[in-house]
């Protein structure tokens, strides 16, 4: 099993992401630079970590979404390949169109860190197959720009094709200090695209990963990823 | 030629725009209460050159849809002078 992480400049827990999926499998992790690479081929997985890729210019994750490598990694999409973004990461995704919807400022105008509450909403994607639908995991979340919007049609959408993997567990739907902590639609911390082979959380769970650690929930995330890969390979969603 | 883009980005209506109700509270409680409401947006002024006006608005144009304005969430304006 071959896993890329996708460094740009500015990300940064690439190497948190790396010791996170060799604590829960065999697999090979190798950092790709997005400045010096032009393929991402030969990978079985592309992760694209947190941080503030180019330092967060125009909109968070914005500069990086137009670089050359992720043409390459809408490709490496099109054709089923999985790619998951946790942070920055999943706002690249969101800004390369390859997620619907967008991050903007937190509905508090200010940074937050903290931990969170999410609950999985399904159990089927390749983010959650370790966990149950329902299953509330405790990670944490830093972020500025976190505040997860879609179009009341779009939301319907992911609702309705079970594109919407976590959720703020004690969310009201709208910003509150214990429960959505930035104001995001209907609660949403993860989705996925329609195909499921594209997945975005803005928390990070390589951030509680170590059992020393008040919570290691996130490595349920990480297993999940190694188990969707060691299954059929094809989109989470479409294997049970 | 040498034209000279002033590109105006704002979110769009019904996105919520934090910052820029938080200016509008702040001007309020200083002493303008007739302030009803402040949106915030970017500016980007841009210097391009092109064979003609057509199509240095074309180029902007297409900076905007591809980087400057995400579809979702913004929209966008712009005025074009030549310089």
């Amino acid at each position: 099993m071959r896993i890329a992480v996708i460094r740009f400049p500015g990300s940064d827990s690439a190497e948190a992401i790396a010791g996170a999926l060799q604590q829960v499998s065999q697999c090979y992790v190798e950092e790709v630079w997005a400045e010096g690479s032009k393929s991402v081929n030969g990978f079985d997985a592309l992760i694209l970590p947190p941080g503030h890729s180019y330092g967060d210019h125009v909109r968070p994750g914005a500069l990086a979404a137009a670089t050359p490598l992720m043409a390459e990694v809408q490709a490496f999409a099109d054709q089923g390949g999985l790619v998951i973004g946790f942070g920055n990461g999943a706002q690249i995704l969101c800004e390369a169109r390859l997620l619907p919807g967008a991050f903007l400022l937190n509905a508090s105008t200010r940074f937050v860190c903290q931990a969170v509450s999410l609950r999985v909403e399904t159990n089927t994607s390749a983010l959650t197959r370790a966990c149950n639908t329902g299953e509330i995991l405790e990670l944490s979340v830093a972020h500025k720009y976190g505040r997860y919007y879609v179009e009341p049609d779009t939301l319907t959408q992911l609702e309705a094709n079970d594109q919407i993997v976590f959720r703020y567990a004690a969310g009201q739907g709208e910003a509150s200090a214990t429960g959505n902590p930035n104001g995001s639609t209907a609660d949403v911390a993860g989705v996925a695209n329609e195909q499921g082979n594209v997945l975005g959380l803005i928390a990070h769970p390589e951030r509680c990963v170590d059992p020393a650690l008040a919570s290691h929930d996130g490595l349920k995330v990480f297993e999940s990823i190694v188990a969707h890969l060691q299954g059929d390979g094809t989109a989470g969603r479409s294997v049970q | 030629m040498t034209y000279e883009a002033r590109v105006y980005v704002t979110l769009k209506e019904g996105v919520l725009d934090p910052e820029g109700r938080v200016i509008q509270e702040r001007l309020a409680a200083g002493g303008r209460p007739h302030v009803e409401q402040v949106k915030t947006g970017r500016f980007y002024q841009i210097t391009v050159t092109a064979a003609s006006e057509e199509e240095a608005r074309a180029e902007v144009d297409a900076m905007c849809r591809e980087l400057l304005a995400h579809s979702v969430t913004q929209t966008y304006t712009f005025t074009l002078d030549r310089v």
